[in-house]
Formats: structure tokens, sequence, C-alpha cells
């Protein structure tokens, strides 16, 4: 019975994670962009299978709202709201070496945390005492609003300090559109000769917007 | 006491859906007449008007704002879950951090509201710039 469980785990493991792995590289090499934020939305609600996997139901109903339900809708929304990110798709890397390199890098770190996490079982590590609190929405409430309650006011104070920050972004942008700044920007290198006007500089400025409102999470 | 047994029906709820909109797709295809396919047919419904350009147009992305609100709420409302269903909503000690937690991000929300309409462009002030940078156009026009 007990090795059925964990012949039975590890195909559901397998299942998972190749499911989510598909959906990933969707996510990524898809040419739509909107198609690549729904799919990273599927891949999201795949990675609460594996936080189910690993009986913690509270971790697998959070990913399932703030990443199914908020991260993906602000992707969508930054897509459909910012200027020319429909036409555009993710990072292209040009030269196919470079792509080579990218792959050779991705695949090291893979097979180097795997090696790390065979090599150090930290599974082995836990004490086996710990284990009922995963399930316990109970214990968990109790450790986390009873004894931990100011890792909660920290997340708060984040929240808010990220909702000022992209209201101020937000700002920023209307005050530049009303009173624009036409100063030389262009930084004194001799072989680039035109100088950068506040018009040309504006997919900088939008793409620092989209990364600093993700980071609200 | 497996969690991922409970989630079984969900599974199999889920292959059903799957199955669904498969065969919807497969009646559709197999039930509909096969016409030869032009760029006409395949354009945008537009109520019988030509359409004008892609159909995916941006707005002002400062609407980008209310998703980042709802995200925020959203965690508010995860972690108040989680402690309005286990037995510390009765501590006193417990309720004041709750209202602490609160009170911090519907601070937040309160001055992003409050703030939102100041830091959007408004009419009159998208109909100045308009006339500035036409009166700007015009003038360099009437020189060349």
């Amino acid at each position: 019975m007990q090795e059925a469980e964990i012949l039975f785990e590890n195909i559901e493991f397998l299942l998972i994670a190749g499911v989510v792995i598909v959906l990933a590289y969707l996510a990524l090499e898809h040419r739509d962009i909107v198609y690549a934020a729904f799919f990273f939305g599927f891949m999201a609600t795949g990675v609460a299978g594996i936080f189910i996997l690993l009986e913690a139901p509270f971790v697998a109903g959070l990913q399932i709202a703030i990443y199914t339900g908020g991260i993906t809708a602000l992707i969508i929304f930054g897509v459909l709201l910012i200027p020319r990110a429909q036409d555009s798709t993710l990072e292209v890397l040009h030269s196919p070496r470079m792509r080579k390199v990218g792959l050779v890098l991705s695949i090291s770190v893979v097979v180097i945390s795997a090696l790390i996490a065979l090599l150090f079982p930290w599974q082995e590590s836990i004490p086996p005492e710990h284990i009922p609190l995963s399930q316990s929405l109970e214990g968990l409430a109790e450790w986390l609003w009873g004894t931990h309650a100011v890792y909660l006011e920290i997340i708060a104070m984040l929240l808010f300090v990220g909702l000022v920050g992209s209201v101020a972004i937000i700002r920023m942008e209307k005050e530049e559109q009303l009173r624009p700044r036409t100063e030389d920007f262009s930084l004194p290198i001799p072989e680039e000769s035109e100088p950068e006007s506040a018009t040309s500089g504006m997919p900088v400025l939008e793409a620092r917007d989209v990364k600093e409102e993700k980071e609200v999470e | 006491m497996r969690l991922f047994i409970d989630f079984v029906p969900l599974l199999l709820w889920m292959g059903l859906v799957t199955a669904l909109v498969i065969v919807m797709l497969l009646a559709s295809w197999v039930l509909r007449p096969h016409v030869l396919q032009n760029s006409e047919k395949t354009s945008t419904y537009e109520c019988g008007e030509e359409p004008l350009g892609p159909a995916r147009i941006s707005f002002p992305y400062s609407y980008i704002i209310y998703t980042v609100l709802f995200l925020v709420v959203d965690v508010m409302g995860a972690f108040m879950w989680l402690y309005a269903v286990s037995a510390l909503r009765t501590s006193v000690f417990v309720v004041w951090q709750v209202v602490v937690f609160a009170a911090v991000i519907m601070a937040a929300v309160m001055f992003v509201l409050k703030i939102l309409p100041k830091a959007q462009m408004t009419g009159p002030e998208v109909v100045a710039l308009y006339e500035a940078a036409k009166e700007q156009a015009t003038g360099l026009h009437s020189e060349g």
C-alpha cells in the first residue's frame, strides 16, 4: 500500500511538472503576447497543483487567487493598455549563438540545482513533528496571525509602498505630458550624435512602468 | 489522508470539461457549411462597416492602477480569510493586529483613489495640449 502510494505520488508529480513545463514554454515562446499571458495563467494554476501535492492547501488557494486571478489580469491589462505591447513578442535573441548560450546556461542551472537537491536532501532535515501543520489551516492561522503577525504587517507596508509608487509613476507621466522636458538627455558619447528627445525616451519609461507595477505583487 | 486524493473528482471534472470543449469544436466543424474562406469573410465584423485598422487598440495605461488595486485587495482578502476561519477571531490581540493590517492597506487604497483623478489627464487638459500642438504645427507650416 505504502509503495503504491509513493508510486502514485511520483506519477502525479511527473504529470503536473510536465504540464507546467509545457505551459511555461508556450508562455515564453508563443508569438501572440495575449496568448502568452493566458498560458502564463494556466501555468500558475498548474503550480497550484504542485502545492496540493505538497499538502499545502492554503498556498494552493493563494496561488490560484493571486497568480491566476491577479497577476495574469495585471499582465493582460498591461498588454492591452500599453502602446505597442501587443505587436511585440517577448525578448528575441537574434543570433543563434546567444540562443545556445542561454539554453546551456538554463540547463546548467536546472542540473546544478537538481544535483544539490540530491546531494543535500533537505526534506530529511525537517523534523516530522512539523508536518501536521501543513494540512491544518488552524495551525497555520495560529502560527501566522498568532505569533508571527509582524510578517503580515510588513506585507501590508509593502503593498502600501507599491500602490503609492504606481500612482506616483502615473502622476509623473501626466507631468511629463503637460510640461514635456525638451533638454538634451543624451550621454556624452561621441558616436551617438543624435540627441535623445523627450518623445523618443517614451518606450524606456513605459517598460520601467510595467516592471514597477509587476513588483507590487 | 492525502490531500491530493480529495482533488481527484476535480481532476475528473477538468477532464470532462476538456472533453466537452473538444466535442463541441468537433461538432461545430462537422455541422457548419464549409464554404470558401476569403479575407472578406474572416475580417472583423463592425456592424457592416469597413473595419479600420486592428481591433486591438491601446487605452490610456493609467487604468492599470485598477488592476493593481484589485491585486492588493486580493492579497488582503486571502490573509484575512485565513484569520476569519480560525479560532483566533475571538482573541483581542489578534483582532488589533488585523485592524492594523487592514488599516495600512485601506489607507493606501484611499490615498490612491483620492489622488487618481488628479493623476490622470482630464478632458480640458487634453484639449489644451491638442490646441497648443495644433498652433505650433500651423505656425511651423506657415513659416515653411
